[in-house]
């Protein structure tokens, strides 16, 4: 396997939110953080689109907004190709004008993102003008092939928001992502709004758009039945913390990490068949992220977990048969599996 | 498409009509007063004071003989005038003052609206009657005064829904886009708050028009012998058993024109404003 040719690259990012606090807790000078990202490590390839899924509150738009620029990190790196984009305590690099080259987003809500007042055709004539890539004539131009680009009619230009259907919207505010033609594109939840009927289109839409303009994505979701259809690579988000990281094939094959297994049984499936029976739930409380424990932050809710699994937090750690996994437990497995082979092969 | 849905709006709602009708005739009689008076409102006819309404003086006339439906008419223009000016000057500043603090936010919104707090305490008529203290008496001072203590009305209006407007996606996309930050307030957060603004505008105007009659009653806005409803309503105080028309006829006026522009206002924001409907 040739080494992955690495895009963007979170280092050790950690993003903490004061929490709003009483009187009473200023008078006595109590401060307490939310640990919204907490040390997270990973790499986007250029050219593929990494799912990151997780429950709410798990740090997967924090993240993200950390790699659009949105928000400074309070510890860690992240840089893109060579350049580094931001640091503790500060964004660094390219300017707020070039960084919005470089990287765009796709919102959730593709009614807030776009400004009711203007019509599609400025919406999207705008980033071009701002970034004096081109005249108002030319924009115009411009304009028609971006819409074309996502599928839609030139005549869509005309057009305010509210006269679109939601789909029709989400298009827009991709064109308008890609109006200055960036190298990675983040899709936040890009199709939790719309009805399932139009969520396939904008799916095929987001990877043939990554296949076209060879676009590096990231694509949140917290549906895991989309990220088979889109996502190369699946990483896994608990509480800030990366648990797991691995390819898609595998991450719905293989012995992975017990959350994602418990994910991955509780999420409700289109065949049902006899032997299913009654959905999983993940039992337990999720631990409180303003008072994060010492240990591995799953193992409140983890049906394999012991006491050891309490005392540290467990490593991130590649796995024999690829990806890599924060748990003791599946590293203890795989030692073992590797160790069994070996005496067998000697014996 | 437009113009359909403002006649569609007109036609739906009597009350947006009728108010709506009452404030273009105001706005006429206010520009075009001096040609449709009947008589000079300036001019004295000795030997006809007091006289009660008639043919002649529809409203009656005036200690000085002065036909008071000319001086009604002609007084029409410093109300609106004066009342027209406050607002212009209060809802520019309240706009500006208010989409900067509700787009900046935190500490400087925090900042900016205490010190509107402060204005905000004094009551309009003493602010006026400072103005004058330190300018001397006549309108520009009294539209000035009134103008600085509604101002923060205005703003935490105009505020409220810059707030509501910068937490939409679209101004964190603006940003993400690398636009600056003067260009998505003005170019998309403002244009979201005009709605907001233009009723503002008219709720304020009904109030300009009473503190500006109340100033000019206490003789502290417009000056004798110009025409006008507060300063005629200062004259009739003093006959008012002898010809109780000189204050029914002015008061009228000023409670017509109040009402019209409150309605006005409040059906204006019904139809602008989406979140108004049930």
């Amino acid at each position: 396997m040739s080494a992955p040719d690495i895009h963007v690259s979170v280092k050790e990012l950690r993003m903490l939110f004061p929490v709003k606090r009483g009187l009473r807790d200023r008078v006595l000078g109590v401060k307490q953080w939310v640990h919204a990202v907490d040390g997270v490590s990973l790499d986007l390839h250029r050219g593929e689109c990494l799912a990151l899924v997780g429950e709410s509150g798990s740090g997967k738009t924090t993240l993200a907004n950390c790699i659009a620029g949105s928000l400074v990190p309070v510890a860690g790196e992240i840089w893109l190709d060579d350049v580094m984009l931001a640091r503790a305590g500060a964004l660094t690099g390219p300017s707020a004008r070039e960084r919005a080259r470089l990287v765009q987003v796709i919102f959730q809500d593709p009614t807030s993102a776009l400004n009711r007042r203007l019509r599609v055709g400025s919406v999207l004539a705008e980033p071009f003008l701002v970034h004096k890539i081109c005249n108002r004539a030319e924009a115009t131009a411009r304009v028609e092939a971006l819409l074309a680009r996502v599928g839609l009619p030139p005549e869509t230009a005309e057009h305010y928001s509210h006269e679109l259907n939601a789909s029709q919207r989400q298009r827009v505010v991709i064109a308008r992502a890609l109006a200055l033609e960036p190298r990675v594109l983040i899709a936040d939840e890009p199709i939790a709004k719309l009805d399932v009927s139009m969520q396939g289109q904008i799916l095929n839409l987001i990877d043939q758009l990554r296949r076209e303009l060879d676009l590096s994505v990231i694509f949140i979701t917290h549906d895991l039945s989309v990220v088979r259809q889109i996502a190369t690579r699946v990483a896994v988000l608990y509480l800030g913390q990366l648990m797991e990281l691995q390819e898609t094939e595998a991450f719905f094959g293989s012995e992975g990490h017990p959350y994602s297994q418990a994910l991955l049984r509780s999420t409700p499936r289109l065949r049902v068949t006899a032997e299913d029976g009654e959905l999983h739930t993940i039992k337990g409380e999720i631990p409180s992220p303003i008072d994060v424990p010492p240990g591995c932050p799953f193992l409140s809710r983890c049906p394999e977990g012991d006491d050891d699994c309490g005392r540290t937090r467990p490593p991130l750690q590649a796995r024999s048969a690829g990806g890599l996994v924060a748990c003791f437990k599946r590293a203890a497995a795989d030692l073992a599996a590797t160790d069994g082979a070996a005496t067998g092969s000697h014996g | 498409m437009r113009t359909a849905a403002v006649l569609s709006a007109l036609r739906r709602d009597p009350a947006l009509a009728i108010s709506a009708g009452l404030v273009v005739i105001f706005v006429i009689i206010a520009v075009f007063g001096p040609w449709i008076a009947p008589q000079d409102p300036n001019q004295i006819n000795p030997g006809s004071n007091y006289l009660p309404p008639s043919g002649d003086f529809w409203f009656g006339t005036d200690r000085s003989g002065r036909d008071l439906f000319s001086r009604l008419i002609v007084g029409t223009r410093m109300a609106l005038l004066g009342a027209f000016a406050v607002v212009v000057i209060d809802v520019g500043l309240g706009t500006v003052y208010g989409l900067i603090a509700g787009y900046i936010g935190g500490r400087v919104d925090n900042i900016m609206m205490r010190i509107g707090d402060i204005l905000l305490s004094f009551p309009a008529l003493i602010m006026g009657v400072l103005f004058v203290a330190i300018f001397g008496p006549g309108l520009i001072p009294v539209v000035v005064g009134l103008a600085l203590v509604y101002m923060p009305t205005a703003a935490r209006v105009v505020r409220s829904q810059a707030r509501i407007q910068t937490k939409e996606q679209y101004v964190e996309a603006g940003r993400l886009l690398g636009y600056s930050p003067l260009r998505i307030a003005l170019r998309h957060v403002l244009p979201n708050c005009l709605s907001q603004i233009i009723v503002q505008a008219s709720i304020v105007l009904a109030y300009a028009v009473v503190d500006l009659a109340a100033l000019s009653f206490l003789g502290l806005g417009v000056q004798p012998p110009t025409p006008d409803w507060g300063n005629m309503l200062a004259e009739a105080q003093k006959s008012m058993l002898l010809a109780p028309w000189l204050a029914i006829f002015p008061a009228l006026a000023i409670i017509i024109l109040v009402l019209a522009w409150n309605v006005f206002g409040a059906r204006l924001r019904y139809h602008l404003d989406p979140t108004e409907r049930r």
